[in-house]
């Protein structure tokens, strides 16, 4: 803004204040309005300090009725960041369906933050961030259990049995599904997970890579420890199918990623499905595999209106964007690289559109989704000592 | 000429720069085609002793904390190559950690393998030559220097691993592997 002509005219300082200044103050404090609305996460304590210093500079000038709002909205919002809950509605079944019941389970995190309209993204937004690492602190607290004082109990023959593939399936849906649903288009970007702040910088994606694994290590494990392994493996199959059909495609690829994991697939599992889950699974483990770099799922996410209930593959994005960063330069002949910019944030687009959409209510395995969360780190040593067990290894 | 498929998995560490190793090889110079979400992205064709050879790259960069995904990567590959930075100890000693995460899915004593130290235009180095060299030697593999910011080595190390996984094949009296179209003699 250029500073006004007549310096030394009070008469011509009043109108320019009026009719200049005022009008651009005022939509700066709009921009830090729509800021701290739909971006509060990215405010830090220090830069939230700051602010606050800032807005309350503005107390005695014109400008304190705005300054005083943008004071409490800091004030309302700041608790709100700390305490964010998940919010899907879910039902539970277990003990209490089969006596007639139905409810809630406690624990269950109760309210959700519904997705905002992003400034740049438009309505196909990403929600705000929720410190989803803190709230998983939390409801490990709540249970104190840790990994060391309770060993995960796998599903055994039996348990498997007695849950029923939709309570399978929706459970290992929900799991993945909320964390996808936190996760901001920030942690995207930059490689975090090659950082030593990784855990700051990226929780939601580090979560999500985690719950991951867990799935993968979870699948991997049941079938190896159940004494009718083929039936299991069956089971997860199954379960593949639906999530793919549910849209969830990367709950489908962690699980057949469990099935397809070497421990498992050395002992031949697959070779022994009969009838039509064969040819399912050999569907599934093409359209997962990483021969024509994921291709077909690219497609199928790519038709999906954003307003459908689909959670994409973190881990095609994760490629995308890193290859993308890594392989070219910001700047091309002093300009900036627009095509290294359009592929990254077309990456990560596609992967956050569907963060917007309504969930709806599912089944839900209540003790399968405690085991779940409290798995604390994957062991692979002990899936191929599982695994060994299973079938010795060749000489 | 149908042309022979060759799987070839790059592994390393974060950081050592194989996302650049890879995309130097495939894309070269045509900077202007980039975009690593199409079909043939990873794919290139060598010629490797007056033979057309097709290599799909499988590449573990960005995803090497997917557990499950990394194992799938290493269990398609035909060859492998071993990727550490030359400026980084940490880099060198979790060569000897993947090879023999690869040995233990391939249920093999050896694979055909190629270690590379990559930046190796940067002065200040964690790791020689010779150590280089020297744990190839335990590894039973080829060694190789490169730097793929300033290009050098670059092919040289596809084509060293080719040549592997091909004597690899031959020595088990595995038949050539997949060709595409027709015509193959």
């Amino acid at each position: 803004m250029r500073p006004p002509i007549k310096q030394n005219e009070p008469d011509f300082l009043s109108y320019w204040f009026i009719q200049h200044q005022v009008p651009v103050r005022l939509h700066v404090l709009k921009f830090f309005d729509c800021w701290i609305r739909y971006y509060r996460d990215d405010f830090q304590a220090e830069d939230t300090k700051k602010a606050k210093a800032f807005f309350e500079t503005l107390q005695d000038s014109y400008f304190a009725p705005q300054a005083l709002s943008l004071l409490e909205l800091i004030d309302k919002q700041l608790p709100v960041m700390t305490q964010a809950k998940f919010s899907c509605v879910l039902k539970c079944i277990d003990k209490d369906v089969k006596n007639g019941k139905q409810h809630l389970p406690e624990y269950f995190p109760g309210k959700l933050q519904f997705p905002m309209f992003s400034m740049y993204l438009g309505k196909q937004a990403a929600p705000r961030s929720i410190l989803l690492a803190q709230i998983q602190c939390e409801f490990q607290e709540e249970y104190s259990v840790t990994a060391a004082e309770r060993n995960f109990q796998y599903v055994s023959a039996q348990d498997l049995a007695s849950c029923s593939i939709e309570a399978l399936t929706y459970t290992i849906y929900y799991f993945l599904y909320e964390t996808y649903r936190n996760i901001h288009p920030r942690e995207l970007f930059g490689s975090p997970q090659s950082k030593p702040e990784t855990q700051k910088l990226a929780p939601n994606v580090n979560l999500h890579i985690r719950r991951t694994n867990i799935v993968n290590h979870f699948v991997a494990m049941t079938v190896l420890t159940t004494k009718k392994k083929v039936q299991a493996y069956e089971r997860f199959v199954i379960v593949a199918q639906k999530l793919k059909e549910l849209k969830n495609y990367d709950a489908a690829m962690a699980v057949i990623n469990g099935l397809n994991w070497a421990p498992v697939d050395r002992i031949g599992l697959s070779n022994e499905l009969k009838g039509p889950v064969a040819g399912k699974c050999q569907e599934l483990k093409n359209l997962f595999g990483l021969g024509d770099n994921w291709q077909t799922i690219r497609k199928e996410i790519n038709s999906t209106s954003s307003d459908e209930l689909c959670v994409p593959v973190l881990s095609i994005c994760l490629k995308d964007v890193f290859m993308t960063e890594e392989g070219q330069g910001k700047f091309e002949d002093g300009r900036c690289n627009m095509l290294r910019a359009f592929i990254v944030w077309r990456a990560v687009h596609s992967y956050i559109r569907f963060q917007a959409a309504g969930f709806k209510q599912m089944l839900f395995n209540e003790q399968l989704y405690k085991e779940l969360c409290e798995q604390q780190e994957i062991d692979e040593d002990r899936v191929w000592e599982q695994s060994f067990k299973v079938m010795p290894r060749e000489a | 000429m149908a042309e022979s498929t060759y799987k070839i998995v790059v592994v390393g560490s974060g950081g050592v720069g194989k996302s650049c190793i890879t995309v130097r090889f495939v894309q070269g110079k045509f900077i202007k085609k980039y975009d690593p979400t199409i079909e043939d992205f990873y794919r290139k064709q060598i010629d490797v002793d007056s033979e057309a050879i097709m290599l799909d790259i499988l590449d573990t960069a960005g995803q090497e904390e997917f557990s499950a995904l990394r194992d799938s990567y290493m269990r398609t590959g035909d060859g492998f190559v071993l990727v550490y930075a030359v400026n980084s100890s940490t880099s060198f000693d979790d060569c000897s950690k993947l090879r023999s995460q690869i040995l233990r899915i391939k249920e093999k004593e050896n694979v055909p393998m190629v270690l590379v130290g990559n930046k190796c235009d940067i002065e200040e180095r964690d790791v020689t030559t010779k150590e280089g060299e020297e744990l190839a030697k335990t590894f039973n593999c080829d060694f190789i220097e490169s730097s793929a910011k300033e290009n050098i080595n670059i092919s040289e190390i596809f084509v060293k691993i080719v040549k592997k996984v091909k004597a690899s094949q031959e020595a088990d009296g595995v038949k050539k592997p997949k060709k595409k179209g027709c015509g193959s003699a």
